[in-house]
């Protein structure tokens, strides 16, 4: 098991450069120069190719994306444009409010999309299913700041309960909160029905039936344990879907968050934020895909078994390391 | 007599069989929903592209006369009118005629682009396919509103730098169904035979390989056109799509959020129109896939 991980954690780095890559080699294609924009149209050209020289820019792109690489893994991403500290830092700073929305609505989507899921499953073509598919695909459909302007106009200027804007106290949670939940209800709802209802009609749930143990039991212990697994892989590709849904959320709710600085720093043109904050939230969604790899060792046996077969065999032919070295060697 | 009856039956079956197509088309009539969605779809397409016989564009969309500010809906103006006098129903009109075009346009290249690099990975496997793959993760590792707005901000907020930030989002799920599609034919006999009597890959794959894997592809295709239609409106709405004057649904949106308070009714257009096309492009895409593959259906 340990080298399984180990060798998935080898095998992010070179994801990691094609990344880097990626997000350099598009933030590049900005029209202007960095020192341009930090003085703006009117500075002198001396003193913008003098900040250029400074920043490196003067040298080209290849040597340009080396040195962005190398600082990235000393965990340095660059300062800002226009408030001259430290990239990471900011982002720190700004990640709670982010991290807290996401988890909130995931948890949120959770609670709602899983039972009701298993419901409409259980209880297929009764009005429970209808209704839950209806949700599911309306859900699917609605756009996510449409809704919000919704809540706002009933929740903060009819009946003024909720606050519109800002991140006060946790009552300002709620609404962002809510609508950023709702693409993740519909994919969980429909993941965990499709799973409930291949799972039901397998043999293991009929006979546990046949042995006449109770209904409930049935659903929750026999049943949805074992389709609990492609349930897990969807609720974490949608915590990457719900961190990069922040970004509009923030902004409707002015929410301090990642979201509201990615779009600030996009309109200041603040380059090296920009790349800091796409490749934050790239890196935490391939950590999250890798966490849910593992945690699928420990729900299903069965899995952990194929991962530890593969490692005895690579121990076999040779070390470890040497194997997933080679094969970095040969992607990159 | 028994027998006999048998056999014709038995015929009938396999002479029904030989027509997978037309088969796929009947099941997807029979779907009510699939249907549902056709008709809302054929009904919001038909309202755009007769747009110009209805509003006049300068006149109702872009034009404003603020003497008809905030008017309410009436028979002259059925949506009522915006905060510069404008009509609504004409902007919701001309709005899809872009959002719809859009949709398709990037749906389309990115189709195009995601479906040569699958079909590449699914046929030739090995590298090829590790490489491309590996690609494909790391564009999905990023989330794509975050790099659509990336896009946008270093290209400037154009249509077409628009389009080249969805479409860059859809071409890692085009690119892996297409190979998993293309994985289920590449070992078929069919494939075999041609093979065997030396035809070029190119014309395996061509004549062979992507009409037998085009299903899930189209399925998707029907999907993404909605997600793009709704990540575009949403990157419009937050300023970084279209730009006004220009109708376009998100923006309309952003639009009515300035004036919440004052006049609430005018965002419920446009956000009616944005869920009536997403919800008959995912009924439709649903339909297609249960006609496609029966089985699935549970």
């Amino acid at each position: 098991m340990r080298g399984f991980i180990v060798r998935r954690l080898l095998l992010l780095l070179p994801t990691i450069l094609a990344i880097i890559f990626i997000v350099f080699f598009v933030t590049s294609l900005t029209p202007g120069s960095p020192g341009r924009i930090i003085l703006g149209p009117n500075a002198e050209q001396v003193n913008v190719d003098a900040i250029n020289h400074e920043l490196g820019f003067d040298k080209p792109f290849y040597a340009r994306y080396v040195d962005y690489v190398i600082n990235v893994f000393k965990g340095d991403l660059g300062k800002t444009y226009f408030t001259n500290k430290p990239v990471i830092d900011e982002i720190i700073s700004r990640f709670p409010v982010t991290f807290n929305l996401a988890v909130y609505s995931l948890f949120f989507s959770c609670i709602i999309g899983i039972p009701l899921g298993v419901f409409s499953a259980v209880k297929q073509y009764s009005i429970i299913d209808y209704l839950g598919t209806t949700l599911a695909i309306l859900l699917a459909v609605v756009p996510t700041f449409w809704f919000a302007l919704v809540l706002i106009l009933f929740f903060s200027l009819e009946l003024k309960m909720l606050p519109s804007s800002g991140a006060s106290s946790s009552l300002h949670y709620v609404m962002p909160v809510i609508v950023t939940a709702l693409p993740a209800i519909a994919s969980i709802l429909r993941m965990t029905r499709t799973t409930m209802l291949e799972t039901i009609r397998s043999d293991y749930v009929r006979t546990a039936r046949a042995k006449g143990i109770n209904e409930n039991k049935v659903v929750w212990y026999h049943a949805f344990k074992n389709a609990l697994l492609p349930v897990v892989t969807i609720i974490g590709m949608n915590f990457g879907f719900t961190i990069g849904g922040t970004v509009i959320t923030e902004s409707i709710f002015s929410l301090p968050g990642l979201g509201l600085l990615t779009i600030n720093s996009i309109r200041n043109k603040d380059i090296p934020q920009v790349m800091g904050i796409v490749l934050f939230f790239s890196l935490l969604f391939l950590l999250i895909m890798l966490l849910i790899d593992i945690l699928y060792a420990y729900l299903d046996p069965r899995i952990k078994a194929t991962y530890d077969a593969k490692e005895e065999t690579a121990i076999r032919k040779g070390t470890f390391f040497k194997r997933s070295i080679r094969r970095i060697k040969r992607l990159v | 007599m028994i027998k006999k009856l048998n056999v014709i039956k038995i015929e009938k079956k396999i002479k029904k069989k030989q027509n997978p197509t037309k088969e796929v088309f009947m099941r997807l009539l029979r779907n009510k929903s699939a249907m549902v969605g056709i008709v809302l779809f054929t009904i919001i397409t038909m309202m755009s592209l007769f747009a110009p016989l209805m509003v006049d564009y300068y006149e109702d969309c872009i034009e404003q006369n603020l003497v008809d500010r905030f008017l309410p809906p009436s028979p002259e103006h059925w949506f009522g009118t915006d905060a510069f006098g404008r009509d609504i129903f004409a902007r919701i009109l001309y709005g899809g005629r872009i959002s719809i075009t859009l949709g398709m346009v990037s749906t389309g290249i990115s189709m195009v682009i995601g479906g040569t690099l699958g079909v590449i990975a699914g046929y030739y496997g090995k590298k090829p396919d590790e490489i491309i793959m590996r690609i494909m993760d790391s564009i999905m590792a990023i989330p794509g509103i975050i790099f659509a707005l990336a896009i946008v901000a270093a290209l400037g907020p154009e249509i077409k730098n628009l389009i080249i930030a969805v479409l860059v989002m859809q071409i890692p799920s085009f690119a892996r169904i297409t190979k998993s599609a293309v994985i289920g034919v590449a070992n078929a006999e069919y494939i075999e035979a041609a093979k065997t009597y030396a035809a070029s890959p190119f014309r395996i794959i061509l004549r062979y390989v992507l009409p037998n894997s085009l299903g899930p592809v189209i399925v998707h295709a029907s999907m993404s056109v909605a997600t793009m239609i709704m990540a575009m409106a949403g990157l419009s709405f937050i300023g970084m799509g279209v730009q006004p004057p220009t109708p376009e649904w998100g923006l309309m949106l952003s639009e009515a959020k300035e004036y919440i308070r004052y006049m609430p009714g005018m965002m419920y257009y446009p956000g009616a129109a944005i869920i009536i096309t997403a919800l008959s492009l995912n009924l439709f895409g649903d339909g297609l896939r249960d006609a496609l593959d029966p089985k699935l259906k549970d």
